[in-house]
């Protein structure tokens, strides 16, 4: 056993905590090692000297009193009310200690993290969103105008006029479905198995111009067939393709959502991307004049047939001298086109009907004086 | 259990004071602070160095031990238990004061001077009183731990049984820490011991 292992044994045979068998062979060993006896002696001088330090002793009145002093604070404590306890924690929680310092730093890092976190989340979330609208409004931009659908009442086959050359961006009539109605229309044709979900990377449709021809090809825009849909007169309308990507979903919604507006121009009359609509009963129909001789064959016929449709159901109502000019502005322009003498024959015999509705003597002379121009139109 | 340094003498046996105290009478307890009350003031003087912290660590000591006598188990040995309750607090006191610096590290002792000068002589009555000092200020110089085992040890003359069990350590831990403890001031005090 070396002499520093004894280092240890040393405070115990001091303390007396060996047993005797131990106790014996430290004595042997401190016999015969110098450094460990004089270690040991260091040790009792040092117990000696710190138990010869003498205290202050406090008076006797002292001794007195702690007892009572004892016992006031216990019945002091005992009686102390809720608030006071609360008031004497809240002011030693303002007391300082390491380890509150400790809880507070903990608590102020943990929250410093959190809000940290909390403002990069909430600040990707914004950047997300805007490059989200930036990619819907290049999808937008990229594809289709505004997708507006044109119907002519009581035309069987309704056609989507969407850009012609030589016409207006309208049509005859012009109807604008509200979003939900669209929507709703396109599920219901989903159902049905009439109209097929489209193509995600296909663009955007182009113009149907063909009255009765079905649209195969998947498109945004699509003629409906009213047979084909057998649905309600109301909705026997142009819809919208259902969109599966949410891009193009979106690219719908923005075309429902922003609609062209027609801007009123008179009483009842109201220009639509440059075009004159006259609102009848919330139909738009194009407004004619002689002079509008560009104007399609196609389009003259569903404005004739819109104006019939309208004046047998509505044979008192104030457009009766409105419909029946348009009525012979429109075949006059029609016959420059097709030359059919028919159509003038149709159109006089047609406006020979009319004039029976009319009560007003000057506005019946003035039709028959527009009748009397397409008989002369005939005749020549 | 066998005690050292604090059996009190009193003509009620403890079991029956502390039957009643725990029943709420206040004047069995004030039996018992009575007979422990000196012990506590200067263990806790001892260890704090101060008469004011002292006075409210003892007072405090047998405050909580009334009001934690519920979960006193019987045939546990009273002034060993309120010894727990005192060292823990006056730990717990010194380890707040870690931040504060002593006075008697801020002012020079006389007796570093003397040292500085080459003139101690420890015949000298003021040099005996310069030495009481440097020793007590190397046990104030000792972390609260070592220095609760130290003090427990050298003033109470407790057995390491009675240490472990005031201080809520291992037997290992006290031998460990008293160890330590002596062999620090050792190296400090060589030259006086």
């Amino acid at each position: 056993m070396k002499c520093k292992d004894f280092d240890e044994l040393l405070h115990l045979y001091l303390d007396g905590e060996l047993k005797e068998k131990e106790s014996k062979k430290i004595e042997e060993h401190l016999l015969a090692c110098q450094r460990c006896s004089e270690k040991l002696q260091e040790l009792k001088s040092l117990e000696e000297k710190a138990k010869g330090i003498k205290i202050a002793e406090p008076s006797a009145i002292y001794w007195k009193t702690f007892t009572q002093e004892v016992r006031n604070k216990i019945i002091l404590r005992k009686k102390k009310p809720f608030w006071a306890k609360f008031r004497s924690s809240w002011e030693s929680f303002f007391i300082y200690s390491p380890s509150k310092l400790k809880i507070a730093a903990g608590i102020a890092s943990v929250l410093l993290v959190f809000i940290i976190g909390k403002l990069y989340w909430d600040y990707q979330g914004k950047d997300l969103e805007r490059i989200r609208s930036e990619r819907m409004e290049k999808a937008l931009s990229s594809q289709a105008p505004q997708k507006v659908e044109f119907q002519a009442p009581m035309v069987k086959d309704t056609t989507i006029v969407e850009s012609q050359p030589e016409e207006p961006t309208f049509a005859e009539s012009v109807s604008i479905i509200p979003e939900e109605k669209v929507e709703k229309k396109i599920t219901e044709e989903l159902k049905r198995g009439k109209i097929s979900a489209p193509d995600s990377t296909k663009e955007f449709p182009k113009v149907e111009t063909k009255p009765s021809e079905q649209v195969t090809s998947p498109t945004l825009v699509r003629k409906i067939d009213l047979e084909e849909i057998g649905g309600p007169p109301s909705l026997q309308e142009t819809t919208l393709q259902v969109q599966k990507s949410s891009v193009e979903k979106s690219a719908i919604k923005m075309a429902v959502d922003q609609p062209i507006k027609p801007e009123k121009f008179g009483k009842g009359l109201y220009f639509i991307s440059g075009t004159r609509y006259y609102k009848v009963d919330e139909v738009y129909i194009r407004a004619l004049t002689e002079k509008d001789t560009s104007v399609t064959a196609d389009t003259l016929k569903k404005v004739i047939a819109s104006w019939k449709e309208y004046i047998e159901k509505n044979p008192e109502s104030e457009w009766l001298a409105k419909g029946t000019d348009q009525l012979a502005i429109s075949f006059q322009l029609l016959f420059l086109k097709t030359k059919e003498e028919s159509l003038l024959q149709e159109g006089i015999e047609l406006l020979n009907r009319y004039k029976e509705f009319i009560i007003d003597q000057k506005t019946k002379d003035e039709l028959n004086k527009k009748i009397k121009d397409l008989d002369a139109l005939k005749k020549k | 259990m066998a005690e050292k340094g604090f059996s009190p003498k009193s003509e009620e046996p403890e079991e029956k004071l502390i039957a009643k105290a725990k029943r709420g009478d206040i004047y069995s307890f004030e039996r018992l602070v009575e007979k422990y009350q000196k012990k506590i003031y200067y263990l806790a003087l001892r260890m704090t160095k101060s008469h004011e912290a002292a006075d409210d660590m003892s007072q405090e000591s047998f405050i909580k031990a009334f009001y934690s006598l519920k979960s006193f188990k019987e045939g546990y040995s009273f002034s060993a238990w309120v010894y727990k309750i005192c060292m823990n607090l006056t730990i717990n006191y010194l380890k707040r004061q870690k931040f504060v610096v002593p006075e008697s590290q801020l002012k020079k002792s006389s007796l570093a001077l003397l040292e500085e000068k080459g003139k101690v002589d420890f015949s000298d009555q003021l040099a005996k009183e310069e030495l009481r000092k440097k020793i007590e200020q190397e046990i104030d110089n000792l972390p609260p731990d070592f220095k609760a085992v130290f003090i427990l040890k050298a003033y109470e003359d407790l057995s390491y049984e009675q240490i472990a069990q005031a201080l809520k350590i291992s037997k290992g831990t006290v031998m460990s820490r008293l160890f330590r403890a002596r062999e620090k001031l050792q190296k400090s005090l060589k030259e006086y011991l």
